[in-house]
């Protein structure tokens, strides 16, 4: 097996004969090349196989945890990605589980055990931004940042802080691409490897640095809302990680000198999202994160709103309730029925929001059409009564 | 064992059974067996109460919540935002409003709601819903049951949590008596 040195000096090699040359694409393609893959790291002493062996008791527990999205369809999908990103070879030493968690985060354990958040596939605009962030993640695993960190420390604290994330702590605030406490070298490391996978993948190299400058934004807007400082301009002493704008400038310019072509594949990507993108973005909206949740539905339909954007619009505006939020939720509801919306939500919103308004009537209408659509909803029996009341 | 979850300076008080006065008087209730009052208020008319800890029952009482509050008490504003009661809301604006307040008040990311029905609390009109949740790290199915009602413009809230597997139904048919018997303030 190659030593850690080797394969690091490989890498560096790599990089330097990345650098942008008056060469042709071609070339520049080649010169991206990764190394070989030496299969997963297994742990060589009696620490390594302690820890290893902690990080293979949470996975179970994760396994049997409710946290866990068991969708065959989704779950394949996802691999399939990663497998697409990272290579055949590499992907398999991946197991990764979906998450239901608003927040925008994936992360990667050394043993292979790969947390993807549904807050991150709701987030993503094409396949290849979802290729980006798992192939960073992989990029942590395989240059083993956790390892390195745990053989400097002789402490478990990654451990104690996966445990604490499984255990629930908010994540909402973290705009972190990963939960570990990776050195800022590692994290940029990550992201560079990150892009190699990128530039030999069908994917453009260009949707890594995408990525950071919409988180960036997003969480830009949350801050305006919340009359709190804007965060992720600048890499202070003390961060763990690059900030995202630094982040997103070496990557542009890695994207830059790759010079590769590559297919985004947003529309295969919107497609299999469609079924889950109301609820993911329905936990994204209890969070009550108004501004934040605008940004990233306006991301997500860019020039090109379907029905289901509209839907989503609405439950945004309905569900924080001004007057004016509720003119906005209606015209978005009916926009969706008129564009042939076949989700039974948008006559649930639309019934709603009228009835708030006062139109009562017309409110009693559009939930008695949600209820022959939906009638065994949880709701039914409290949207039935509701009906009744506005006909009296 | 459960009760080691919380703050060590948490102080807790006997709840006999006769008729109590529960958050500073919002309102009255006489449970049918002992409870646990914690000291620590979930809002500033709040109360809560346990049996066996919190990770196996709760019961959390609200009441008096006025137009732009939140049910919970909002501890932090800039990271933590509660949404806010308006003396407009729909009931099924209610339950969005408590999904929200009980979820970002706990770091729940899985809730979903099983059943929302019309039902009374302390005789007032409002509603009941039955949701699960799911605590991350846990393959324990967890169940609430809240009922919601809003009294002379003010909301009134008293929710029940506690796992699926024996607790909840160990408790509910008290904790059902209590929501229909308590006295509004």
């Amino acid at each position: 097996m190659m030593g850690r040195a080797a394969f690091g000096a490989m890498l560096l090699a790599a990089t330097v004969l990345g650098a942008p040359a008056a060469s042709s694409a071609q070339e520049d393609r080649e010169n991206f090349l990764l190394p070989p893959w030496t299969g997963a790291y297994e742990p060589e002493n009696i620490d390594e196989r302690g820890f290893w062996r902690e990080w293979d008791e949470l996975e179970t527990r994760l396994k049997h945890s409710k946290y866990v999205v068991r969708d065959p369809a989704l779950q394949a999908y996802v691999e399939d990605v990663l497998c697409e990103a990272v290579g055949n070879d590499r992907c398999t030493a991946a197991r990764i589980y979906i998450l239901r968690e608003n927040s925008f985060n994936a992360w990667m354990a050394p043993n292979g055990t790969m947390g993807v958040h549904t807050g991150l596939l709701m987030r993503m605009r094409n396949e290849a931004e979802l290729a980006s962030v798992l192939g960073h993640e992989f990029g942590h695993f395989e240059k083993r940042h956790t390892l390195q960190g745990f053989k400097q420390q002789r402490r478990t604290s990654d451990i104690v802080m996966w445990a604490a994330i499984l255990a629930g702590i908010d994540l909402t605030n973290i705009y972190t691409l990963t939960i570990f406490e990776y050195g800022r070298e590692q994290e940029r490391e990550a992201d560079l490897v990150g892009a190699r996978y990128l530039a030999v993948s069908p994917y453009p190299s260009r949707a890594a640095a995408e990525v950071w400058i919409r988180l960036i934004d997003e969480d830009d807007a949350r801050a305006e809302e919340r009359k709190r400082r804007k965060r992720n301009r600048h890499t202070r002493w003390l961060d763990s990680h690059p900030a995202p704008l630094e982040r997103a400038g070496y990557l542009a310019r890695a994207a830059e000198a790759a010079a590769d072509e590559g297919d985004y594949r947003a529309d295969r990507y919107s497609e299999v999202m469609e079924p889950y993108l109301l609820g993911f973005y329905e936990d994204q909206l209890q969070r009550n994160d108004f501004a934040a949740s605008k940004f990233i539905l306006e991301q997500l339909a860019g020039e090109y709103w379907r029905p289901i954007h509209w839907v989503m619009q609405g439950e945004l505006h309905r569900k924080r309730g001004t007057p004016r939020d509720l003119v906005t939720a209606e015209e978005s509801y009916r926009r969706a029925i008129n564009e042939g919306t076949q989700r039974p939500e948008a006559w649930r919103g639309l019934g709603l929001a009228l009835m708030r308004s006062g139109d009562r009537e017309s409110g009693a209408e559009a939930l008695t059409t949600y209820l022959e659509k939906v009638p065994d909803a949880p709701d039914t029996a409290m949207l039935e009564m509701m009906v009744r009341g506005a006909q009296k | 064992m459960a009760l080691l979850s919380v703050p060590a300076n948490a102080g807790w008080k006997r709840i006999e059974v006769e008729e109590t006065k529960i958050a500073k008087g919002a309102m009255y209730a006489t449970p049918a067996s002992e409870w646990n009052r914690w000291s620590r208020r979930p809002a500033r008319r709040g109360e809560t109460w346990t049996k066996d800890g919190f990770q196996l029952n709760r019961l959390d009482f609200f009441g008096q919540i006025a137009d732009g509050e939140s049910i919970y008490k909002e501890r932090s504003k800039k990271e933590k935002p509660l949404p806010k009661f308006r003396s407009d809301m729909l009931p099924t604006d209610l339950a969005e409003l408590f999904e929200a307040n009980f979820s970002i008040e706990h770091n729940i990311t899985q809730f979903d709601v099983r059943s929302l029905e019309p039902a009374q609390l302390g005789g007032v009109a409002g509603v009941r819903m039955v949701y699960e949740y799911a605590l991350p790290n846990d393959a324990l199915t967890r169940v609430g049951e809240a009922r919601l009602a809003v009294s002379a413009g003010q909301l009134y809230v008293i929710n029940y949590t506690a796992p699926e597997l024996h607790y909840f139904d160990a408790s509910v048919d008290e904790v059902r008596a209590i929501m229909d018997n308590v006295e509004l303030k």
